[in-house]
């Protein structure tokens, strides 16, 4: 199953999903149309035993100069170029896709959350560590047995990354012209 | 065998060299059979050269040949090539430091440099056999003016100041000739009257990293803030680095046209450090120190290359192994573009390890 984003320029081949589609659908008429004021992941990809949840966030190389210094006025001037900001949205576009997908009845399989960027693996360590402590990952409470996602399942990588460690479990993402 | 050499950008290549022309610089090592090395030329940047690699691919040799050479620029100094490459390698013989091979061989280095607006390279060489003959060529190598070179070694010996000279001295240690080097060159007294402004501004930076500024009494090395004195033996290590350099700085030893070897800075440093570290570095080298630095750590790396600007030029060395073991390396101001990086493959095989741990579970 294949699906291609023209906007980000990304081709995803999962042979084994069930579903691969455009999760963050803007055209109203689309049926995976996801209402604006909210956010949501960029693809959605459903398998047997688990589903993927992508969002893509790709950065020029200035900017991510930007995010490694602890203090750095490019990133006070423009706050997409903060650190805490990335992590702040990648947590936001978790928590209202998890939102959409109870409301659609597809909160059931296990959740797997792969962001992409154009970061070293070293600074993907750093966010993944980030984004684990941001989602509230394993029971949600005391009242309930349930849980959002496993600390374990949330994973920031880069293409290189993807290829060496999901293309055969997954698929393969590889970045069109 | 070139096809185990990742692709260099010869432009790259080609922007340094043409740069070379304006700068008093060493501008070459080339080693065959010496120590780790096989046949290697590695040519450097005027301003800052940053050895990466694994254990055992020769960045501290390679760093320690070019220094003892560095050492014998002065025409004063009568100490031979081939003595100063003992005293500093402190092999068992000379001989043992030609590369490892069935039978008896030889090997060589040679170290060239060019000086301010010269068209040529002036070099010096020294071939060696197992059986530990020793042959020193120069090619108007020494010249009548004092050139400091600076190497830091990983370890710290200013704590261990006292009384370390007079014992070395008598041979009573057998410590490399680099920690000795270091701490006289600690000891060199500074120059009367105020630092000129780029290097109170550089000792402005170690004043504020170590909370105080280094004096010396006898042969004890102390910092003094606003709290008193405290004798280095009771500072952490990062901090006695720190205090080193202040000393190399506020003494002139660090100045233009010297030369700073640095193994490991990283070594016993807080990261948060790095920043600071880097920043003077770099200033010196826009002074005209030329800088060479070994280094296994990744946030030292990236400062560097955070800080740097594109007028800057940092040149990275990447020392690894081929396929057949044989020692290669390859240069590159980007880098991005640095095909073989022990330390980035670190941080993929550790990101890895987290991934598969996390996919197992599903």
């Amino acid at each position: 199953m294949k699906l291609l984003l023209e906007e980000e320029k990304f081709e995803f081949d999962f042979p084994k999903a069930k579903a691969l589609y455009k999760f963050d659908e803007r055209d109203i008429n689309s049926p995976n149309y996801h209402s604006a004021p909210m956010k949501a992941v960029d693809v959605v990809a459903e398998f047997d035993r688990f589903q993927l949840w992508i969002e893509i966030k790709e950065f020029p190389p200035h900017s991510i100069k930007a995010m490694q210094h602890t203090k750095s006025t490019e990133a006070d001037k423009q706050p997409k170029y903060n650190k805490a900001h990335l992590t702040e949205n990648l947590k936001y576009k978790f928590r209202d896709t998890f939102l959409y997908r109870l409301c659609e009845d597809k909160a059931t399989k296990t959740i797997v959350y792969i962001c992409l960027t154009n970061f070293d693996d070293a600074l993907n360590s750093y966010f993944r560590k980030e984004l684990q402590n941001q989602i509230p990952a394993g029971q949600v409470s005391r009242n309930s047995d349930k849980h959002l996602i496993a600390k374990s399942q949330v994973y920031v990588v880069n293409k290189e990354a993807w290829k060496r460690n999901f293309a055969e479990k997954f698929g393969t993402c590889s970045k069109t012209a | 065998m070139s096809s185990f050499l990742p692709k260099v950008d010869e432009s790259i290549l080609v922007k340094v060299v043409t740069n070379f022309e304006n700068r008093k610089m060493i501008t070459r090592f080339c080693a065959s059979d010496f120590t780790v090395f096989s046949n290697s030329e590695v040519r450097f940047s005027p301003q800052i050269n940053i050895f990466i690699g694994e254990n055992g691919t020769g960045k501290t040799h390679l760093m320690k040949a070019v220094y003892s050479a560095c050492c014998l620029i002065n025409k004063k100094i009568d100490t031979p090539f081939d003595m100063k490459i003992n005293s500093v390698f402190t092999p068992d013989s000379i001989g043992r430091l030609v590369r490892r091979s069935v039978g008896r061989g030889s090997g060589s280095i040679s170290i060239y440099r060019k000086d301010e607006g010269e068209a040529n390279e002036r070099s010096i060489s020294l071939e060696l056999t197992t059986l530990n003959k020793a042959t020193v060529k120069q090619k108007a190598w020494q010249i009548d003016k004092d050139v400091e070179a600076v190497f830091i070694p990983v370890k710290d010996m200013l704590a261990n100041a006292p009384g370390f000279r007079s014992l070395f001295s008598q041979k009573k240690l057998s410590y490399e000739e680099v920690y000795l080097d270091v701490i006289d060159k600690a000891f060199l007294p500074a120059p009367k009257g105020k630092p000129a402004p780029e290097r109170k501004k550089l000792l402005d930076i170690l004043n504020k990293a170590m909370s105080g500024k280094v004096i010396t009494k006898n042969e004890t090395f102390y910092i003094k803030n606003r709290n008193g004195e405290l004798e280095f033996p009771l500072l952490a290590e990062g901090f006695r680095k720190l205090g080193l350099l202040y000393r190399l700085i506020q003494n002139e030893t660090l100045t233009h046209g010297s030369m700073l070897f640095w193994d490991e800075p990283e070594a016993n440093l807080n990261p948060k450090l790095s920043k600071a570290v880097v920043e003077i570095l770099i200033e010196l080298s826009r002074m005209g120190v030329q800088i060479f630095v070994a280094t296994h750590d990744y946030v030292l790396l990236k400062e560097f290359d955070l800080a740097a600007k594109e007028e800057d030029e940092v040149l990275y060395h990447a020392l690894f192994r081929n396929n057949y073991g044989e020692l290669q390396h390859q240069s590159t101001t980007d880098i991005g573009k640095l095909a073989q990086n022990s330390i980035d493959d670190t941080f993929s095989r550790i990101l890895d390890d987290e991934i598969q741990k996390g996919l197992a579970e599903l």
